[in-house]
């Protein structure tokens, strides 16, 4: 299975390269962390309903996740790595690695991310095992649907916000599904009510992710 | 070529529709008159993804061919696409506002439409921000497939995820879409019709257009 | 042995501007093709092209071994390229990149002192990248090469940044080249035209 020790190479090599440099991980606990802050701050104390929390925290994620999921590639593209990488490597180890890369800064941004949340919103009351089924299914949902936008816009030549116009109408459905799902949980549902939001979204990741990989091949090669 | 009689065909088509939109009696009791907007309405929807599924078709087939035509082609659905997606929001939010009360209540189909029209518009904007013939035409058709397979979600799924208000998800039509008279549903399917030959009017003589340009360039 | 390449009706268009157009070319095993022309002729996007990180316009490329077309897919396995718009990762050490690109290919990393010895970079082995001049990083290329032992070596300005000394590696990795394989420069040193045993002149 060396497509298996090829992905884990480069999953490493991401790994290693972000904690040599932080060029990601900065970038994504700043965003998440300000906005949250700045949403908390002038809300002052007191709680919201489960659908504004629920909007708040995806919201948070997303804007954050456009800050910082680009990075990978980008940084690959501006200090010319990116060629020896495309000569060498194969497309769907680059892929796969990336977005297991991804979506390991993702868990480490809702680390701190959620603690805080909590704490500041005042939320109380949820079904916590759901809330964290959804926001795992949503996060793998997220780096499905960004490490395409994520690759092809370090190849683009004007670059600018072209991500954020990428990577959102293609995760609108997540957003959608996260939030209602998140909502639900927040309001301390019980799985049955749960239960189309998850299917929703592991059917999102499963479709997103399977067609992100097999386009991915093509962006790669050209 | 047949090309020529069809604008006739056309021109004759539409105009009996439009007249017969307006002549008879209202589709819808309940709303009234202005309910007639659905004989325009509905078809910009429907052409909005048609468009939309022969371009991400032509996409398919691009990154399988790697014919610059078809890429010409994908790129000219598109923007078809995006002027009848315009048509219909545009017409969606001037008969929400009579119907429902308000311009915009993100109602799940018009969240679909719109979110359809920032499709479009990264579609184009990435095709902008590239150079590169076969990088354009590679990443443009990926990311429409992509796009693409997320619009299943957005018209099936998310109405059962948020409450809609659309004739044909509520109550009053919950089978089909709410009961027409036949008169009224001839003149509903024959505008659909008209609008279809019409797409594929604009289609056919568009695709000429670009793949002669793509011939002259010796890029074809 | 047996390697060969050839390419037949290369063109490449950007945007409205043609590069170059219906270009053909082949090297058979132990050969060196040279493609020569003043700056902006379009070497540097031949070159890519040849090793597959560009697409044509028109036209196709082929590697072969031994009259087996070798598969897109599989072609990473049989080639390298030194180019300036190449580079290695800076925030790890010479030998985790090293490490790194062999790794990607399946294979280890054995020798590293003697390889880095051989570039003229002893004793740098877990020195960041970072750190390392713009002639070390040349050298740094060429020590891949030397561990890969690509059938079909790619070389972009081979000696940019390279002092005599640095040069000299460059001609004994294309001996070595000329007994494994073949090898395609792109330059525009009138002094390199000499390595090739074939040319192909690019210009405006």
């Amino acid at each position: 299975m060396s497509w298996a020790a090829e992905t884990r190479t480069i999953l490493k090599k991401e790994l290693r390269s972000e904690f040599r440099r932080r060029w990601s991980s900065a970038l994504l606990l700043l965003f998440g962390l300000v906005t949250v802050f700045v949403v908390s701050f002038s809300l002052g104390a007191g709680s919201l309903t489960p659908g504004l929390l629920s909007a708040f925290f995806w919201v948070t994620l997303f804007f954050a996740s456009t800050a910082g999921l680009s990075r990978s590639f980008l940084k690959e593209e501006e200090t010319k790595t990116i060629l020896a990488l495309r000569l060498l490597a194969s497309p769907p180890s680059v892929f796969w690695g990336k977005l297991c890369f991804n979506l390991l800064l993702l868990f480490f941004l809702e680390l701190i991310l959620v603690p805080l949340f909590f704490v500041w919103m005042n939320v109380s009351g949820i079904n916590a095992s759901g809330f964290l089924l959804i926001l795992l299914l949503g996060s793998l949902g997220l780096v499905a649907g960004t490490t395409l936008a994520a690759a092809m816009v370090a190849k683009a030549e004007s670059k600018g916000v072209l991500f954020v116009i990428l990577a959102f109408p293609v995760l609108a459905p997540l957003l959608i599904f996260a939030m209602a799902g998140t909502k639900a949980a927040f309001a301390g549902a019980g799985w049955e009510q749960l239960a189309n939001p998850v299917k929703a979204l592991v059917s999102y990741a499963v479709v997103i992710g399977a067609g992100s990989s097999i386009l991915f091949d093509f962006i790669w090669e050209v | 070529m047949y090309i020529k009689w069809m604008r006739w065909l056309l021109l004759i088509w539409l105009s009996a529709v439009i007249v017969f939109a307006f002549v008879q009696p209202a589709p819808q009791q309940q709303i009234g008159e202005t309910s007639r907007i659905i004989y325009f309405h509905v078809p910009c929807a429907w052409l909005c993804v048609l468009a939309f599924f022969m371009t991400a078709l032509l996409s398919v087939r691009y990154l399988l061919k790697k014919d610059m035509t078809l890429d010409a082609k994908a790129s000219l659905s598109a923007q078809l696409g995006l002027l009848f997606c315009l048509l219909a929001t545009v017409s969606g939010a001037i008969w929400a506002r009579f119907a429902w009360g308000a311009f915009w209540n993100w109602d799940p189909r018009q969240t679909s439409i719109f979110l359809q029209l920032l499709i479009y518009f990264a579609y184009f904007s990435l095709r902008g921000s590239i150079g590169e013939t076969e990088k354009r035409a590679t990443f443009s058709s990926a990311y429409a497939i992509l796009a693409f397979l997320t619009v299943p979600f957005l018209i099936f799924i998310v109405p059962r995820i948020t409450p809609s208000l659309h004739p044909s998800d509520t109550v009053i039509g919950k089978e089909q879409k709410f009961n027409m008279g036949p008169v009224v549903r001839w003149i509903f399917f024959s505008s659909l019709a008209g609008f279809t030959l019409l797409y594929y009017y604009l289609y056919r003589l568009g695709a000429k257009i670009k793949v002669a340009e793509l011939n002259r360039k010796g890029m074809a | 042995m047996g390697a060969s390449l050839s390419a037949s009706g290369l063109s490449k268009f950007y945007g409205d501007l043609k590069v170059f157009s219906k270009l053909d070319f082949s090297v058979a095993a132990g050969e060196v093709l040279v493609i020569a022309g003043p700056n902006g002729s379009g070497k540097s996007t031949l070159l890519k092209i040849a090793a597959g990180l560009l697409t044509p316009s028109f036209g196709r490329i082929e590697f072969r071994n031994s009259m087996e077309v070798i598969p897109k897919e599989r072609r990473r396995r049989h080639l390298y390229m030194v180019s300036p718009d190449l580079s290695f990762y800076e925030e790890l050490t010479a030998r985790e990149n090293l490490n790194f690109f062999l790794a990607l290919l399946g294979r280890k990393l054995d020798n590293v002192t003697e390889t880095l010895s051989r570039v003229g970079l002893g004793g740098r082995e877990d020195d960041e990248v970072a750190g390392f001049s713009l002639g070390m990083r040349q050298r740094l290329k060429y020590a891949l090469a030397f561990l890969l032992e690509p059938q079909f070596l790619f070389l972009d300005e081979p000696t940019a940044n390279l002092d005599t000394a640095g040069a000299k590696i460059v001609i004994e990795l294309l001996a070595e080249q000329k007994k494994r394989g073949l090898a395609v420069v792109a330059t525009n040193d009138p002094n390199e035209y000499t390595w090739g045993d074939k040319k192909l002149e690019l210009g405006r």
